[in-house]
């Protein structure tokens, strides 16, 4: 008989379909389905002798890969990395692909292709702060003892969140990263002592020296499903505050929560190439706005640098403007424009819930984080962590795989995908 | 819309956009353009949004990560596909 093999820790759900909470336990065969999958979900539940609902998120922030197991089974796992310690070539592993929901054996919902997202407008915050809200508070109302931390930068997007983080859950404390390369201290830990101290929330302290940080280089590899450097330094910085909350929390029966304010930046195309040492990093296609918005937003398909980082540590994170999103597509063209675009859509989403200095401060990239020397992006640059490296070295992790098989794996900011299916079930997902 | 006319105007996008050498020996319109170094994520992009642009179509996730669109022809023959010339 065929079957679901699944190999290592699944991302798991938190997954909102704009009225309720979606949990695994939720995420059975055979039971209703929900209309749509935001936030997060890469699960595959289901008895010993199945059937198993298969499921990822729209944006596919939660990651699910397979390959064929010998006997017609399905393997799966969250990182490729597990299905190439079963003996599979990374050649023969596939994405799931993203907004995916179907039984195995028995086949998806009948659903209709997503239309395209109105433009408002003006930019929807009442919309936007009403879904984080409802989000925040179903999770809080299912894991009202759960211990939570947030990720704070001193940024406007990680700052909201913490904000919002502060009002559903009482007991948070926030977790700040800083790269000490011997010189002052950076200007997003400053920043950050600063919102915490005045959303009244304790602030725990991630800080790692460069040999530090470049040991969690294989894990970041392995974890984060991805080699591309931009989101190798952004999974550095992730591994360092997950260590910090790990050493800190001592309860290996649950998975503390960690929320984050990552995805407004590909919301709102807030990315910038940076320049270090002469050299450019970091450079984005030339593209207008909204199709560079499309490209980027199109691009969480690939690198699990948060969910799957951070899970290297047992640690479940959350991403609450995941279940914005259709609010945030639908922001007008000519506002993506605005140089000021982000401050002024916080100001109406957070309002005087943030300290004002936060609206003024200058954007800082957290892979950079402001620091003297260019942060994470400086350290590897200097220590000869280029590109090349990245590549060289995720294949030796992934089994050895041909520096070519990358390009078929990534492509486009998508990974190689196909819809699981189990031998003889011939069944057309959903 | 023929496959060669597609191939003519997408190898006249890449060489203006990656300012890839007329006189270029390795480059052709079957070199694999990810595998030569002539085409990288960003560059993909780019040309993604060229495609959809000149010629209507939005590459599909089945299309985009086959083999075949590694190349040139490859690429203009998904396009002709997608138009529906074949």
């Amino acid at each position: 008989m065929t079957g679901v093999r699944v190999h290592g820790r699944l991302d798991g759900a938190l997954a909102w379909d704009g009225e309720r909470l979606w949990r695994d336990a939720d995420l059975q065969p055979r039971r209703e389905w929900p209309a749509t999958l935001d936030g997060l979900a890469g699960s595959a539940e289901g008895p010993p002798g199945g059937p198993w609902r298969i499921a990822r998120d729209r944006l596919g922030l939660g990651k699910l890969f397979w390959a064929p197991g010998s006997s017609g089974d399905v393997e799966l796992a969250s990182l490729p990395v597990r299905l190439v310690e079963q003996g599979h070539a990374l050649a023969d592993i596939r994405a799931v692909p993203r907004d995916f929901l179907s039984d195995l054996p028995g086949g998806g919902p009948a659903r209709s292709p997503r239309e395209e997202v109105e433009r408002a407008a003006e930019p929807p915050a009442a919309a936007i702060r009403a879904a984080l809200d409802a989000y925040l508070a179903a999770i809080a109302r299912a894991y009202p003892s759960r211990a939570v931390y947030v990720c704070l930068s001193g940024g406007l997007d990680s700052s909201g969140i913490a904000s919002l983080v502060c009002d559903h859950f009482p007991a948070a404390v926030a977790v700040s990263f800083e790269l000490d390369r011997g010189g002052r201290q950076s200007d997003d830990r400053l920043a950050a002592e600063r919102v915490a101290s005045e959303l009244g929330l304790p602030l725990l302290e991630a800080t790692a020296d460069g040999d530090e940080l470049l040991g969690y280089l294989d894990a970041v590899l392995a974890n984060g499903a991805d080699w591309r450097d931009f989101n190798v330094h952004a999974g550095l910085v992730n591994a360092c505050l997950a260590a910090t909350i790990r050493t800190a929390e001592q309860t290996p029966d649950t998975a503390p929560l960690v929320f984050t304010g990552d995805l407004a930046n590909e919301f709102l195309v807030d990315y910038h190439a940076e320049t270090y040492a002469g050299v450019t990093h970091y450079r984005l296609p030339r593209l207008a706005p909204a199709a560079l918005r499309s490209g980027l937003v199109e691009g969480l398909d690939t690198s699990h640098r948060e969910v799957g980082v951070f899970g290297g540590w047992a640690l479940s994170v959350v991403q609450p403007y995941a279940v914005a999103v259709d609010a945030y597509m639908s922001i007008p063209e000519q506002f993506l424009e605005l140089p000021d675009r982000k401050e002024r859509l916080c100001r109406e989403v957070f309002g005087e819930r943030l300290p004002g200095f936060v609206y003024e401060r200058p954007k800082a990239r957290a892979q950079t984080g402001g620091a003297e020397g260019g942060g994470v992006l400086g350290l590897c640059v200097d220590e000869g962590i280029d590109g090349q490296w990245l590549r060289r070295r995720f294949c030796k992790l992934h089994g050895g795989a041909p520096e070519a098989e990358l390009g078929r794996f990534i492509r486009a900011g998508r990974y190689r995908s196909a819809a699981p299916l189990l031998e003889g079930d011939a069944d057309e997902p959903g | 819309m023929n496959q060669g006319e597609v191939a003519g105007s997408l190898e006249t996008f890449l060489r203006e956009s990656f300012a890839i050498s007329p006189t270029d020996p390795n480059f052709g319109r079957e070199v694999d353009l990810f595998d030569g170094g002539y085409v990288d994520s960003v560059g993909l992009a780019e040309t993604l949004a060229f495609v959809e642009e000149e010629f209507g179509v939005s590459m599909p996730d089945d299309e985009l990560l086959s083999d075949d669109f590694a190349t040139i022809d490859g690429m203009a023959r998904a396009v002709v596909r997608l138009l529906g010339g074949s």
